[in-house]
């Protein structure tokens, strides 16, 4: 499905990560063997960030990444009439994250707050809900994208041990008549729920005593209901079938090639099919930017972070055309292509428990 | 057999760290999984065999990947 906004900008996009840093070849050891190296550099993930369970949520690291912004004096939470918030981890089930940000932010009690329940795929929804908020109303909306992924993850299954950390971003957004329109591709299938799937904690099967037990699984996997269970194989087959179409999509519509774009920017979760996707698509690596070296698969908050960490002089001193794309749970795709900067980027801040 | 069957063969066989032969199935190893099926393609990668990743988890056995090696090279 093909979707298009006209008149937004981006203002300024920060990101926030847990202080605490994981080693995976340390951490990986007791679980994997001799075989640990060939993991991480299977994955690509050297070193992630991670939150204390029960101490930091990404409501924690979403408003640090917000507050990282305000402390440019051109943007203020005075100015916003409204929160967009994407999580799969809030810190309660009600109410939502988005009014708790509203509350610790200081924003106006007129603003409109809601939250989106997304995973991997959620960022450039994130941009399409949000720059539609901000013509319908005509002011400033703070998209708030951040995950606690660590904390569902099972640190005995080999599928996901390694993979996940922690991050909370911040994106400011502004109508703005002069800017070029924005455009988006979303792709959803369903009958790939089982491919990533949390089994309990939800309504279909509430927690029970049992739900925080680790058990064996025929997959292989030790976990708990309460942990992600992913087929690896199914997810990577959905990704690599449907991604490069949505931004060969994108591309076609705008009569755009790879040599119109300064950077794609894609959803972190592995490093050899980020490179795969690239090649097939024939974007050369220099475009392409790489974070899950260093902060591991933070779900939706992979694009922002990585935008922050890896881009942020250059969308700081100049406006660049991107395309960004998010996939993973449901199974969902969505894919944006919009110019950003310049604009504020404090880059990627620590966050100290 | 050929280099291209050579070559797959030697990479499975490593990365499984068992003997494997051309009629090898993934049933038939319980070691391998789709950690091991990524590492695999990506070892193949480096030694300059293509396989179509849209097609990998198409993958059950050895004479599949020699199959999709040698469509690849035409």
């Amino acid at each position: 499905m093909r979707a298009s906004v006209r008149g937004v900008s981006v203002l300024g996009v920060s990101a926030c990560v847990p202080e605490r840093e994981i080693d995976n070849r340390e951490f990986g050891r007791s679980l994997y063997g001799k075989d640990v190296e060939s993991v991480v550099v299977t994955t690509g993930v050297e070193k992630r960030r991670i939150a204390t369970e029960g101490t930091t949520t990404s409501l924690d690291l979403c408003v640090a990444a917000a507050r990282a912004l305000f402390e440019r004096e051109e943007l203020a939470p005075s100015s916003l009439g409204g929160i967009v918030f994407v999580t799969e981890s809030p810190d309660y089930l009600m109410p939502n994250d988005a009014t708790q940000a509203q509350r610790i932010l200081g924003l106006p009690e007129s603003c409109f707050a809601y939250d989106v329940t997304l995973a991997c795929s959620g960022y450039p929804y994130g941009l399409w809900l949000s720059a539609m908020c901000a013509r319908s109303t005509g002011k400033q909306v703070l998209l708030l994208d951040g995950e606690t992924n660590s904390h569902f993850a099972s640190p005995y299954d080999k599928a996901t041990a390694l993979l996940f950390g922690d991050a909370g971003t911040a994106t400011i957004l502004a109508p703005d008549d002069s800017a070029a329109p924005w455009f988006f591709e979303f792709k959803t299938d369903g009958t790939g729920r089982d491919a990533l799937l949390i089994p309990e904690g939800g309504y279909r099967n509430r927690i029970t005593p049992e739900s925080s037990i680790y058990r064996n699984y025929p997959d292989g996997g030790n976990r708990r209901p309460i942990d992600m269970r992913m087929n690896g194989m199914d997810v990577f087959s959905f990704v690599v079938r449907n991604v490069p179409g949505t931004i060969e999509s994108l591309m076609e519509e705008q009569e755009s090639t790879p040599e119109s774009f300064d950077f794609l920017v894609l959803h972190q979760a592995n490093k050899f099919m980020i490179r795969q996707i690239a090649k097939k698509l024939r974007f050369p690596e220099e475009k392409v930017p790489i974070s899950i070296d260093r902060f591991g698969n933070s779900s939706s908050a992979t694009i922002p972070l990585t935008i922050c960490a890896n881009l942020r002089d250059h969308i700081s001193e100049g406006s660049k055309r991107m395309i960004l794309s998010g996939f993973g749970a449901g199974l969902s795709i969505a894919s944006a292509s919009l110019s950003i900067g310049p604009c504020v980027c404090p880059g990627v801040v620590d966050y100290v428990e | 057999m050929n280099q291209t069957e050579a070559v797959i063969l030697k990479a499975v066989g490593e990365i499984l760290e068992c003997p494997v032969s051309l009629t090898t199935l993934r049933t038939d190893v319980p070691e391998w999984t789709s950690l091991k099926m990524l590492q695999i393609v990506m070892a193949l990668d480096e030694l300059g065999i293509n396989l179509p990743l849209e097609k990998i988890a198409d993958i059950r056995g050895v004479s599949d990947m020699v199959a999709m090696a040698s469509e690849e090279s035409r």
